[in-house]
């Protein structure tokens, strides 16, 4: 690997992140992107703060996450996002139901729009919210089962379990790829391999990505 | 499947089988014809199962019900004209489809008839508010209405057809009329489900087995007759509670999976008069109550020991909904402080009820009322029957059959966004809110905080932009104000913000529907053609916003996979369309598109929908108040962003528009674009425009 800081990484990994409007979709992304990243950084964010570097089995690897946060109600934008997309975290509130009811037609769109092997990753959210419980643990978990998809219950408040939603993910894209499955030259497969040292081509993002702090 | 010059047609979708029965009740030649053509359609129609499309000729008085099967229907009619040229005095059928979300009926604001019949697709359940509660509301919440009533220009797009159609009314027998008192020990559905009845089995084959003789033959509370094998409904639920400790569910739970096997028939109050409930009142299985004397053997026990986890995780699984069910089936006066609570948050997820105010929504739970019906071809009321309730389908649907062709032009256009429908087609007595005096079919007004405004139902909210940009759309809201999505609030949206985003999905889907009405593909390429060409003019005009709803529209899978269609583009209009294309790529934060829209000059519609998200992401990421101190950066962001919008307003428009030849009819389309919405309903009929190549 090449040694030139914290920029240099292997792979670009695409992310999306879905939910019903309120699910808290925005902070857990938050809580991941700044929870180690630029710890220095002051108190404002840009629009686009969603790229992190983590190291999966000693390679470094750049998550690039695209959040659908405040377009939820224009189902055709949020659609867009979908190409290309290696990862999808699908969320909802375990506090509303509703935001679970929903579930189902986010992952139609989601195996929709996005390639067979994109790993879909379902997060209740607002664990720290016990006693408003609307969802129990046992029926996402089976939904998760049923449908394929990798579950856990997080709290972007407390940062319970964000990495590890996070991190889990980019675990099973990796193993994707060295299984084979995923082709990371395709555009379509989320997932880029960049040579040691050259610049990433893919027309999605590019080297020139800066680090997602404004200041 | 051509469209002739009156320009109406239907489509009709369908899945599964049909009995299609016509009835005629006029022989004038122009309309046999019409019929014999009909005809040669519905039989292709029912031994092919496949499209039917009749075309509409100048005059039609037959009337078509589809009896049985299951089926979903689309309307489409393509212009809004058709009922002023042509004399349609009779009636045509239409049938569609309502889904889960939708709500019907509509004459709550004055008490007309009904305009359409209401029968039951499948099971279904509903609710219902009653007219008398809801004027009530309606009174305690005036001052809004009438001000928007005087605000508000709404021009009702719909030509007055109100049903000079009654002599054709079909002789069908009313088999059902909706009972006020809904009787809460009644089963919801015809037969238990599969699960239920199973997860009944397994508890009874156990009960039995029971050493505490929970359920045992005992005298009634007269004391004169014996109820078999029966159980008071604490015992059970003691005996439930006991039996899964694991599951560590509350008493209140527990008591709603019982309630949830009452609902399906498995278990029943032995009088039939009682929802389930935790107290001594005796319960007995469907079995017992049929006389069945069979013991368990050991083989059923081991058999219920091993299925009894599954069963009691369904019925958890089932008993918050039939708690609330229980609750919505208990008379108005009989609900607690907490069922109202429970009622008003279930009311909040409640789609048809989005844009109404906390306060009328807290009333709404004291009013509404579950119903359930388990048949299919129930008839909920007919058309001309005065309007009494309004339902919101929580699960099933329904058919809606009417006469007139007004009428479906509306069911139409709401039903595709999923929640509509009234269907009403008679004169308002608010006829001073419609322009021209038109007689108006809007359905439902909604009242938001004490500005906000937001008229419910597709129908009206299109007519709010009868004619008019955007702008105008302040008749209805002085004060337009995007309020900041956060764990309180996030159901409260503005008018403006909401009719404008209505605004942007419906062209969207109006692209797309209107390319995928055309079956021939020399037709489909040119309007294709077309499409790209507005899509130019939106960005020659800087409408920035329909610019992205065409394009996005034209991306849209249903469309994007005709490559027959594709192919045959002309190659100026493959490069017009990859050029624009390339701005809605939302790389780089829609890089492209910020690039190109800082470069445009005042007056700009912007891309909202992006606005929206870039304020999302600075409230959502960045806290407002950092060490006891406002965080001055954030509010900067906030300002600049908005200080985009602002300069996109700065200057007017100017612009020297040809004048059509018969703008009238060009404005009411506009202003009232028939589009579908369902992805899969679009999806379907693009696979069957050109098949995939296998």
């Amino acid at each position: 690997m090449s040694s030139s800081g914290q920029y240099s990484y292997s792979y670009i990994f695409k992310y999306i992140i879905i939910g019903d409007m309120g699910v808290g979709k925005s902070c857990l992304l938050h809580q991941f992107t700044e929870q180690k990243f630029m710890p220095d950084c002051p108190h404002t964010i840009g629009v686009e703060f969603g790229t992190r570097i983590i190291e999966v089995h000693g390679e470094k690897i750049k998550l690039q996450i695209w959040d659908t946060a405040g377009q939820e109600r224009f189902r055709a934008v949020t659609r867009s996002y979908y190409r290309g997309a290696a990862g999808a975290l699908m969320v909802y509130d375990i506090t509303r139901r509703s935001t679970y009811n929903h579930l189902s037609s986010w992952l139609t769109d989601t195996k929709n729009l996005t390639n067979p092997n994109t790993v879909i990753f379902l997060i209740g959210n607002k664990m720290d919210l016990e006693g408003s419980r609307d969802v129990r643990y046992d029926e996402a978990k089976k939904f998760a089962e049923e449908n394929d998809l990798i579950f856990v219950e997080a709290s972007a408040m407390t940062g319970e379990n964000v990495e590890q939603a996070f991190l889990e993910t980019a675990k099973k894209i990796y193993q994707n790829i060295k299984d084979g499955k995923l082709n990371a030259n395709m555009t379509e497969s989320g997932v880029q391999h960049k040579e040691r040292g050259g610049p990433a081509s893919l027309g999605d993002s590019s080297s020139s990505d800066k680090p997602n702090c404004s200041c | 499947l051509n469209q002739n010059d009156s320009g109406s047609s239907w489509y009709i979708v369908l899945g599964g089988s049909l009995e299609v029965r016509l009835i005629t009740t006029n022989t004038q030649t122009t309309q046999t014809n019409t019929i014999e053509k009909a005809s040669v359609y519905l039989k292709r129609y029912a031994s092919s199962r496949d499209d039917i499309f009749l075309n509409q000729n100048d005059s039609g008085s037959s009337w078509y019900i589809v009896l049985g099967g299951s089926l979903e229907v689309r309307l489409i009619t393509t212009n809004t004209q058709t009922t002023q040229t042509n004399t349609i005095e009779k009636t045509i059928i239409t049938l569609t489809y309502l889904g889960v979300g939708a709500t019907f009926t509509e004459t709550l604001l004055g008490d007309l008839p009904r305009g359409a019949h209401i029968i039951t697709k499948t099971t279904c359940e509903l609710l219902r508010i009653q007219y008398r509660d809801f004027v009530e509301i309606k009174e305690r919440n005036k001052d809004v209405i009438s001000e928007l009533q005087m605000n508000t220009k709404i021009k009702n797009g719909f030509e007055p057809t109100i049903s000079k159609s009654s002599p054709s009314m079909p002789t069908q027998a009313r088999r059902t009329s909706t009972p006020d008192c809904p009787n809460p020990a009644e089963p919801i559905v015809e037969s238990p489900s599969v699960p239920m009845a199973r997860a009944g089995w397994v508890l009874r084959t156990l009960l039995l087995n029971d050493e505490s003789g929970t359920l045992r033959d005992r005298k009634t509370s007269g004391g004169r007759t014996i109820a078999r094998r029966c159980a008071s409904g604490s015992e059970l639920v003691d005996w439930l509670m006991s039996l899964a400790p694991s599951l560590a569910v509350s008493r209140q739970i527990t008591t709603g999976m019982w309630q949830a096997l009452l609902e399906e028939g498995v278990i029943y109050h032995v009088n039939g008069e009682q929802a389930f409930r935790d107290k001594c009142i005796l319960y007995n299985f469907w079995q017992d109550k049929e006389g069945s004397s069979s013991q368990a053997t050991a083989q059923d026990i081991a058999e219920a020991e091993e299925h009894l986890e599954e069963a009691l995780l369904a019925l958890a699984r089932r008993a918050p909904d039939a708690i609330l069910r229980y609750i919505l089936r208990k008379q108005p006066l009989d609900r607690t402080s907490e069922d109202l609570e429970q009622i008003y948050e279930e009311l909040l997820h409640l789609k048809p009820l989005h844009h109404l105010s906390n306060s009328v929504r807290r009333e709404l739970a004291g009013v509404v009322m579950f119903e359930a019906h388990p048949r299919k071809g129930e008839i909920l009321f007919h058309q001309g029957d005065e309007g009494k309730s309004w339902y919101i389908i929580i699960q099933g649907s329904v058919d809606v059959v009417i006469y007139g062709k007004g009428c479906v032009t509306s069911l139409y256009a709401g039903e595709d966004f999923g929640k509509l429908a009234l269907v009403n087609n008679a004169p308002r007595k608010y006829s001073y809110v419609f322009h021209q005096g038109d007689e108006g079919k809007s359905w439902y007004i909604i009242i938001q905080g004490s500005v906000d405004v937001v008229i419910y139902g597709k129908g009206c909210v299109t007519s709010l932009y009868a004619g008019e940009d955007f702008g105008k759309l302040a008749l209805v809201n002085n004060a337009p104000r995007y309020k900041f999505r956060g764990p309180n609030r996030f159901q409260q949206i503005t008018a403006n913000l909401d009719v404008f985003l209505r605004r942007f999905n419906e062209i969207q889907y109006w692209v797309i529907t209107e390319i995928l009405l055309v079956t021939s593909l020399n037709k489909r390429v040119q309007i294709l053609r077309k499409m790209i060409k507005l899509a130019a003019y939106c960005k020659e005009y800087r409408n920035i916003n329909a610019l992205f709803a065409v394009l996005m529209g034209l991306s849209n899978v249903a469309v994007s996979r005709l490559s027959l269609t594709w192919d045959k583009l002309p190659s100026k209009s493959k490069k017009t369309y990859t050029e624009l294309e390339a701005l809605i790529d939302p790389s780089k934060n829609h890089r492209a598109y910020r690039q190109a829209v800082s470069k445009l000059q005042s007056p700009v519609i912007p891309f909202m929908p992006l606005l929206l998200k870039d304020l999302a992401f600075t409230h959502d990421g960045n806290k407002t108040v950092v060490d006891g101190l406002v965080n001055f950066e954030k509010m900067h962001m906030f300002a600049q962003t908005l200080r985009t919008l602002r300069y996109c307003r700065t200057r007017h428009l100017v612009l020297d528009p040809p004048t059509p030849k018969c703008e009238s009819e060009v404005k009411s389309y506009v202003s009232c674009l028939r589009a579908m919405d369902n992805q899969r309903i679009l999806t379907s009929m693009s696979q069957k425009l050109e098949p995939r190549r296998s």
